[in-house]
This record gives C-alpha cells, sequence and structure tokens, in this order.
C-alpha cells in the first residue's frame, strides 16, 4: 500500500484534485506527508517535524465531544503536557468548521497546541481517514504512525466520564519516549462526523 | 423522547411491553447499537420496582444515514423501541413505577448530546390487560420492522483486507439489501458489495483500520431497501466466525 499513499500524498499537494473514500492509514507504518496552513496563513508540513514526536488531533471547537474536553481541560493540559516535553501537537480542523471563527473558539476553549491548521478541502482529513472530532493519532519521530483512535476509553459526550476513562495519548508518548512498545495501538474514535 | 405502555395495566406473572417513541424533526437522527462512523448509541439505565425486570430493547433495523464519505446508523422521523417487562407473579402493589435514565446523541449537521428520566406510572392488576389504543399502530409498525431471526446457514471468509459473509439455505433476503453488523471495529463502513446465486448471499467489506479481533459470532442486521408488505424487511443472522490467520500487511 505504501505506493497508492506515495501517489495520495502528492496529489494533496496539488490543489483541486478530489480525493476518492477516505484513504486508510495504519499503525506501524510510514504516515503520510502533507502540508497545511494555519489562520495567519503560515505552512507546516509533517515532514518539517521529522525526528520529532507529532500528535495530531482533529478538532471542531463547536462540537459537544470536543467541548467535553476541553471545558474539562482534558485536551489542554495533554497538549501544554507534550509540548513541553518536545513534542509538537498539530490540531486540524477539517472541511466546513476550518474557519478563522473556530481557530478562534479553539483558543478561547484553552487550546495549547504547536499549530492549529485550517484543512478546508478536507484533503488531509480524507488521507488520515479522520472520522471524528475529536481524532487522535501518534506519530514518531521516525515518521511512523505509532496510535490512533479516540482521545479515550468511554465514548460518550459527559464530562462525568473522565474520572473514569482511560487516556491513550499520554501512556503512547510515555512508551516512545522511554523506547517501549505501545500497548494500546488503536480505539473506537467517537465524537462527531468530521464535517467534510 | 417519551416512554408508554402497550397496554392499560401490568398482569402479575406474565410479560408487558413498553415502548420508548423516538421522535426526530426532519434531517435529524439519533444512533443504533453500532452508530458507524461517529455519533453515540442511545443508552437506557432502568429503575424498577423490586421482582420486575427489564429485558433487551427490541432496536428496530437501522437506516444508513450517509455524510459524504461518512456512514452513520440510526433512525429518523418516528421510531417506536419495544421493551419486556417481566412483572413478577408476587407482585402484590396496586401500582408499579417504571423510569429510565436516557442518554442520546440526535445530529444533524451539529450534534446535540441530550437526556431525560422518563417515567410510567402503571396499574398492576390480574385482569388480561387491555391493549392502549393510541400506540397500538406504532407497536404494530415497530414489530413489523424487528429483523426476523433468520435460519440461514452462513460463514465469515477473511482475505486479507476484504471480508466476506457467505449466507446460504433457505428463505434468504430478497430484493435489494443493506446489511449493519451490530458492532463497531470490524468493518468499514461504506456499503458492502452484495451479490448472490440462487442459493448464496455474499456480503463484502473491507476491515476496519480499527479491527483487534473477531468475535465468535458475527451478528448482522440485513434490511431490503423496498418492503413488500406482510413480508419481513429486515433479518438478523448470527454467523460463526471461526478465528482465522492474521493477516499481513
Amino acid at each position: 500500500m505504501q505506493r497508492r499513499r506515495l501517489l495520495i500524498a502528492s496529489a494533496v499537494a496539488i490543489a483541486g484534485i478530489a480525493l476518492p473514500a477516505l484513504a486508510k492509514v495504519a499503525v506501524d507504518q510510514a504516515a503520510p506527508n502533507f502540508t497545511l496552513t494555519d489562520a495567519t496563513g503560515k505552512a507546516h508540513s509533517l515532514a518539517d517535524f521529522k525526528g520529532k514526536t507529532v500528535v495530531l488531533e482533529w478538532n471542531n471547537p463547536e462540537c459537544p465531544f470536543v467541548q467535553k474536553h476541553y471545558t474539562s481541560g482534558n485536551i489542554p493540559k495533554q497538549q501544554a503536557e507534550a509540548t513541553a516535553a518536545g513534542v509538537v501537537w498539530l490540531t486540524i480542523n477539517s472541511g466546513k468548521t476550518a474557519n478563522d471563527k473556530n481557530a478562534a473558539a479553539f483558543k478561547s476553549q484553552g487550546g495549547k497546541s504547536t499549530a492549529y491548521l485550517l484543512d478546508k478541502d478536507g484533503a488531509v482529513g480524507k488521507l488520515f481517514g479522520a472520522t471524528t472530532t475529536p481524532h487522535l493519532y501518534v506519530i514518531d519521530a521516525q515518521g511512523n504512525l505509532r496510535y490512533m483512535g479516540g482521545i479515550d476509553s468511554i465514548q460518550s459526550a459527559d464530562k462525568e466520564d473522565l474520572a473514569k476513562a482511560t487516556q491513550y495519548v499520554p501512556p503512547t508518548l510515555a512508551a516512545l519516549a522511554a523506547g517501549k512498545q505501545v500497548t494500546t495501538k488503536t480505539s473506537q474514535p467517537y465524537g462527531c462526523s468530521v464535517k467534510y | 423522547m417519551e416512554l408508554v405502555g402497550e397496554a392499560s395495566s401490568l398482569k402479575p406473572g406474565s410479560r408487558a411491553w413498553l415502548g420508548l417513541i423516538l421522535t426526530h424533526e426532519p434531517h435529524w437522527h439519533t444512533y443504533w447499537i453500532n452508530p458507524g462512523d461517529s455519533g453515540l448509541p442511545t443508552r437506557l439505565n432502568w429503575q424498577v420496582p423490586n421482582g420486575f425486570k427489564v429485558g433487551d430493547p427490541e432496536w428496530p433495523a437501522p437506516t444508513r444515514i450517509a455524510y459524504g464519505d461518512l456512514f452513520n446508523f440510526g433512525y429518523e422521523n418516528a421510531v417506536l423501541v419495544p421493551i419486556p417487562v417481566d412483572v413478577p407473579a408476587a407482585a402484590t402493589e396496586s401500582e408499579a413505577t417504571i423510569a429510565v435514565d436516557a442518554r442520546w446523541l440526535i445530529c444533524n449537521d451539529v450534534c446535540i448530546p441530550g437526556k431525560a428520566t422518563l417515567s410510567l406510572r402503571v396499574p398492576i392488576a390480574k385482569s388480561e390487560p387491555i391493549k392502549n389504543s393510541e400506540v397500538a399502530a406504532s407497536f404494530s409498525k415497530a414489530r413489523a420492522a424487528r429483523p426476523v431471526t433468520a435460519a440461514s446457514s452462513g460463514r465469515v471468509v477473511e482475505s486479507g483486507d476484504r471480508i466476506s459473509i457467505e449466507l446460504s439455505g433457505p428463505n434468504l433476503p430478497q430484493g435489494e439489501l443493506d446489511a449493519f453488523p451490530s458492532m463497531q471495529r470490524l468493518f468499514m463502513n461504506s456499503p458492502f458489495r452484495i451479490s448472490r446465486t440462487s442459493d448464496k448471499i455474499t456480503i463484502s467489506g473491507q476491515r476496519s483500520e480499527y479491527f483487534e479481533s473477531a468475535p465468535e459470532k458475527l451478528s448482522l442486521v440485513v434490511t431490503q431497501k423496498s418492503a413488500v408488505a406482510g413480508k419481513p424487511a429486515a433479518w438478523q443472522f448470527d454467523i460463526p466466525w471461526a478465528s482465522q490467520k492474521k493477516p499481513t500487511r
């Protein structure tokens, strides 16, 4: 499947090419490169961060599941801790909700990522097969995908469930930092659908 | 959301039926037990008097709701979910209060989590319960839409990224079909490729990228797109899934 990913990755760089149904990435395989701009117009490419662990977080501040994780501080805390440890955290908004208003709402909801990227045509979301907000991916320093799926173990929009839920990103980052095996490689993503 | 009783009283030592009525504004939907690519199934927590037992809801067959390349499985418009309640033979009170804490997610372009506590107070009487006429038609419609347990034999065949379900036997579903696995993390949610020969139906789909392990049995609801009055429009298959060699990527 490597050659198809390369073709898709280069297609993404050319505007206006309509992608077919959601592509598939896989854990323990190379993550495809992409370039997206933030609300200030600055471009960020995944390839820029080779040598660092990268978290991709699909986001939409209008979604009640995202709000659960932001008003509680759950995701902002993970963002702050990760970035303090040298991890790059890219929050991505794909499709109809990728706009300046939501970039601002992300900040006011307490977002503390390295960058907030706008994927207006949804190409990068489809490249990764992102289906929900939130939807999380962790890529290691060699560029391989090491985790993908939900933010945590309890599929709900209720803050009360955070106390009992198992978070998936911090243990993945800890395992990568210690050179250990990632124990949970995938989990069911849950949330609102990405508004392609 | 509304909780109703099929009959106006509960008879000790018998099974009674409640109905959970979900009503959706146009373009809004709630979700089936497997919601598909996003969303949340409706969750019910019951409070009943001592000795009463609430059984599994008879979720009607879901509808496929497409949002571009994403697919959800759920309900639109008005739907009644029949729920069985076993009334203890020793019930001596004159009435029972049955309550449910319901949590759901209702979406169109946006999603709104909802919750409500619904309760019903129903008299307990030894006489034969009389059906409530206002809900009779809704209960009939729900039962007609209930997947019939299909007595066909089937098997699941894994071939790399593709997983095929072969169904054979008498009374196979007819017409233009759709299929819904009751569990997540098995298949990608785009529509299955469904083909048939005279005595076999093959339902083929792509393995989910979140696939972890095969269940012992695959529980699948198959629906027919244009129902014929008097004939089933939905079938429930429970197909043994022999664990096969792990696919190499």
